[in-house]
């Protein structure tokens, strides 16, 4: 097959962008802005992707640099009327087929499919049952890989969220799998779509309803990314989402917190899942002032690195460190955000400016409203 | 460029920016192969190398290499040319966006020094901070930069109030030809008569002359307050009487757009996404004039008013939907404009719905863009109607774009639907070329906004005759080696027959 087969109607989209070259994408690219050249940016990856299809570029390895450098932050499609993260997605999944794919993304495949997380954990490092036990439950709380491995303050939080509140989630344990999320970003179809049957049966087999999660990555592969192949019939919420539902129902107790915060958009959550006002008013709720990082926020909310920080970590440093700054040029001294990778990459980036600021993920704020 | 030349100058910028800001990769050649201007699927027009330099230092390094080679260098901003004037012919292309810092601000006298590849969009935000505005607002701010507005002489939305970029230009740094660095214009202020003032010599000059790679700009203090306006007139020329009896009575509008029904729809975008239905127009309307005012709160509300009356009194209507007045600034001016540069009433577009992409999934937007007398302007447009219908191309609309301070001096887009084949393509420069011809004809210019670029190159002596001679002597003094974007301006059309 070649790249037309994966865009099919897409490939309208390349001759759109061919004529109109309005350039809206170009200047704020992430990557765009780090590397220099255009080809990082929305426009250029919109013309090599025509190149390809007119057979004028080679599957080169620069090529596949290109294509896997894309954060997938989707500030160009806010920005623009065409599906510019799609065909890079379906760019990538033309790659694949063609093993034109980078080791590292490779190994993060392998590392999914033989310990079902990116991150080469051992598996009993990603199901903390210790901490929070299997529990049946029509609503459960699907924790992803990243907290239990590298963000376990949340985990904590959670747990301390949950016994506070006398609000109690079901709990898959060994029976919650990788989302895949990450595969089905870098072009791995198959084998996302074997993380997505996993899944998908054990919430049938659990009987399932609900599922709230903390990681945007995973809510965007439930709700929307499964979907794409299979008829679903749970629903999915952001636990943002779930706790704005609680708190609408005054059903969380808390103490009044007060100062202020600058909140950061995930861009899956934001971009990608549309979820923009619920984690702002829940922080408002707990008594916080949410600050707004300048011009940058919302559907135009700038991209902090993390979904490549595994794959291209200087590259993911560098945007974070510009993202870092904007959220800090607010006088905040906290930042709060809804995704957990989006926290790494942001505390790695106050590492590296030598910076003391707090990254919270809104779940540990609510955590301490509970005390 | 012969192999050997080409593995020369590649290493020799290495040594000068590192390879992380040189490329001769085809895949970071070809994202720079277009323009805006309309041609045809297959088009593309390839450098041999791309740099990006950080400073004016580098420039003048990076043409120096090119001098000694003797090959061409093509500068770059955003890339949006209407008129393929950022096209590469080969040689060195020079993306000048890594030059986007802005080096001074200086509040006091109302000026900044920019470097020349800083977004007009990214200036802005910038100088929020400190209450001021670069009020040059050409639609495509968010990637246009400072240096392509210069290069070019843009219009702007609020050019009626601020005029061209030569009311905003004290002075520039600039590379020529051989890689000198020379300062044109004086320092912080517009106001001088000494010497030649070479540095309006760069407007328009589309990188022919040098590079631009910085400029000392004035700017102004944000406006406290923005409204607008709309009325329907049964013609252009009513709609222009009202605008000259406007001004002579002391009504001053910060933006001023006349534009025909069909132009309108094109403007309306953001209300048939947010409505799902066109804007009513009366039956009677030929042109719509739009305006806006700024200033305190009573001023700008005095002046709504008073507008209102001197239209009435030249059988003008008012458009009393709001909404659709909202909607036609979001897509005229607001666009992509972040919250803290707006008011409040001024709507952003919706996001994933920007206009320009949305506009043109099947054809695209194609225009002449040229200036006649005020007088000349109901003629011009029944010229287009009868071109447009020559040429076998449907009409997109006519904007009448007020671009000098307080006069009705204008630029005009002539805009058509251009599709993708060659036949449509060549008939649309055909259809510019007549359109070109004709503007001159009636005492105009034939480009307005865009330069002559690749596009008017050569039929450009139609309107300048033997002061091209002298033209070209100019370019030979900065330019002595002829290489700085070799095609643009002088020498035979790439796309007009
Ligand atoms: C969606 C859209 C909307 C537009 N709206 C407007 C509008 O409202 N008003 C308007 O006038 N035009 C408009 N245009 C046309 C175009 O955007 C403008 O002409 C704009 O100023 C070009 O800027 P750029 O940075 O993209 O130029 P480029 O295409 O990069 O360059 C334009 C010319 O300037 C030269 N140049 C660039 N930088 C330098 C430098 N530093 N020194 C010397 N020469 C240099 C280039 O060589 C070239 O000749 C629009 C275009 C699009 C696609
Ligand atoms: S905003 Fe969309 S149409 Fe415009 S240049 Fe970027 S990708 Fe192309
Ligand atoms: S998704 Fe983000 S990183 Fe990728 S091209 Fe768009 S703006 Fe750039």
């Amino acid at each position: 097959m070649n790249l037309r087969d994966y865009l099919k109607d897409l490939v309208d989209n390349l001759y759109t962008c061919a004529r109109t070259q309005c350039g809206f994408c170009v200047y704020e690219c992430p990557v765009r802005r780090v590397l220099g050249f255009e080809t990082y940016s929305s426009r250029g990856r919109m013309h090599l992707a025509r190149g390809i299809v007119e057979g004028n570029v080679g599957l080169t390895e620069k090529l596949v640099d290109i294509y896997f450098k894309c954060t997938l932050c989707g500030y160009c499609e806010a920005v623009c009327a065409l599906d510019n993260t799609r065909i890079f997605r379906n760019v990538r999944k033309f790659l694949v087929s063609k093993n034109a794919v980078p080791r590292i993304h490779r190994e993060i495949r392998d590392s999914i499919v033989s310990s079902d997380n990116p991150y080469s954990a051992e598996r009993r490092a990603k199901t903390p049952v210790q901490v929070l036990p299997p529990r049946k439950s029509k609503t459960i709380i699907f924790l992803g890989c990243t907290i239990p491995i590298s963000r376990r303050q949340i985990l904590l939080s959670l747990k301390k969220f949950m016994e506070k509140s006398g609000i109690t989630l079901g709990y898959l344990g060994p029976d919650e799998y990788c989302c895949g999320l990450v595969l089905y970003e870098i072009g791995f179809e198959k084998e996302f779509l074997e993380q997505a049957e996993k899944n998908i049966k054990s919430f049938k087999e659990s009987g399932v309803e609900r599922i709230v999660t903390i990681c945007p990555g995973c809510y965007i592969a439930l709700k929307e990314r499964y979907s794409e192949y299979f008829d679903v019939d749970y629903e999915v919420l952001h636990i943002s989402e779930y706790l704005y539902e609680l708190m609408n129902k005054n059903k969380i107790k808390y103490r009044k917190l007060s100062g202020e915060i600058v909140y950061h958009d995930p861009c899956h959550l934001t971009r990608h899942g549309k979820v923009v006002e619920e984690p702002r008013a829940v922080l408002e709720w707990l008594g916080l002032t949410v600050l707004e990082a300048p011009h940058y926020n919302k559907y135009y909310s700038r991209c902090c690195g993390g979904s490549i920080l595994s794959f291209y970590p200087d590259l993911a440093s560098e945007i974070g460190v510009m993202r870092l700054r904007e959220l800090l040029s607010t006088g905040a001294e906290t930042i709060v955000s809804g995704c957990e990778i989006c926290e790494i990459a942001l505390d790695k980036a106050a590492m590296r400016e030598n910076v003391f600021v707090d990254v919270l993920d809104i779940v540990e704020v609510l955590s301490t409203a509970l005390s | 460029m012969d192999k050997e030349v080409l593995k020369r100058v590649y290493s020799k910028l290495v040594e000068l920016l590192g390879e992380e800001r040189v490329s001769v990769a085809i895949e970071d050649r070809l994202p720079y192969s277009r323009n805006w201007n309309p041609c045809t699927r297959d088009f593309r027009a390839l450098p041999d190398i791309v740099v990006l330099p950080k400073s004016t230092e580098e420039v003048s390094q990076v043409v120096k290499v090119a001098y000694e080679y003797k090959i061409p260098v093509t500068p770059r901003g955003g890339g949006t040319s209407m008129s393929g004037g950022s096209l590469a012919r080969g040689g060195i292309l020079v993306d000048m966006k890594l030059m986007d810092r802005v080096l001074e601000v200086d509040k006091e006298n109302y000026v900044v020094r920019v470097q020349a590849g800083i977004p007009i969009l990214r200036l802005n935000e910038e100088l929020r901070k400190y209450g001021l505005w670069f009020p040059y607002d050409v639609e495509s701010k968010a990637v246009a930069t400072v240096g392509s507005v210069i290069a070019l002489r843009s219009d702007g939305t609020f050019n009626i109030r601020y005029g061209k970029i030569e009311n905003h230009l004290c002075s520039i740094t600039v590379v020529t030809g051989t890689g000198e660095v020379v300062e044109l214009g004086h320092r912080k202020t517009l106001i001088s008569t000494s010497g030649y003032h070479l540095h309006w010599l760069f407007i328009s000059s589309e990188g022919t002359l040098g590079i631009v790679t910085e400029a000392v700009l004035r700017v102004v203090p944000a406006p406290p307050h923005r409204d607008i306006v709309g009325f329907f007139f049964p013609s252009f020329s009513h709609g222009v009487k009202a605008l000259v009896d406007m001004l002579k009575r002391g009504v001053l509008p910060e933006s001023a757009n006349l534009q025909c029904k069909n132009r309108l729809k094109f403007y309306t975008h953001a209300y048939r996404a947010k409505y799902g239905v066109e804007p009513k127009v009366p039956e009677w309307t030929e042109a719509v004039l739009f305006l806006s005012f700024a200033g305190d709160k009573d001023v700008v509300d005095f002046m709504m008013k008073k507008s209102r009356e001197i239209v009435r009194e030249h059988g003008g209507e008012p458009i009393e939907d709001r909404e659709v007045l909202e909607m036609w600034w979001t897509s005229k001016h607001v666009a992509i404009e972040p919250k803290e540069l707006r008011f409040p009433w001024e709507k952003p577009f919706i996001p994933f719905k920007q206009k320009w992409p949305d506009s043109q999934r099947t054809r695209r937007f194609g225009a002449a863009g040229v200036s006649v007398p005020v007088g000349k302007i109901q003629e011009m447009y029944r010229k287009y109607l009868e071109y447009s219908s020559k040429y076998g191309l449907e009409v997109l609309g006519m904007n009448v774009y007020f671009q000098h301070p307080n006069s009705t001096h204008v630029s005009i887009s002539f805009a058509v639907w251009v599709g993708d084949s060659e036949e449509e393509v060549r008939n649309f420069y055909r259809y510019l070329k007549e359109m070109a011809k004709t503007a001159v004809d009636l005492g105009g210019s034939m480009s307005a906004y865009y330069g002559d670029g690749e596009v008017l190159a050569g039929i450009n002596v139609y309107e300048h005759g033997n002061a091209l001679k002298y033209m070209l002597k100019i370019k030979e003094v900065f330019d002595p080696a002829g290489i700085m974007n070799p095609g643009k301006k002088f020498g035979e059309s790439r796309w007009v027959e």
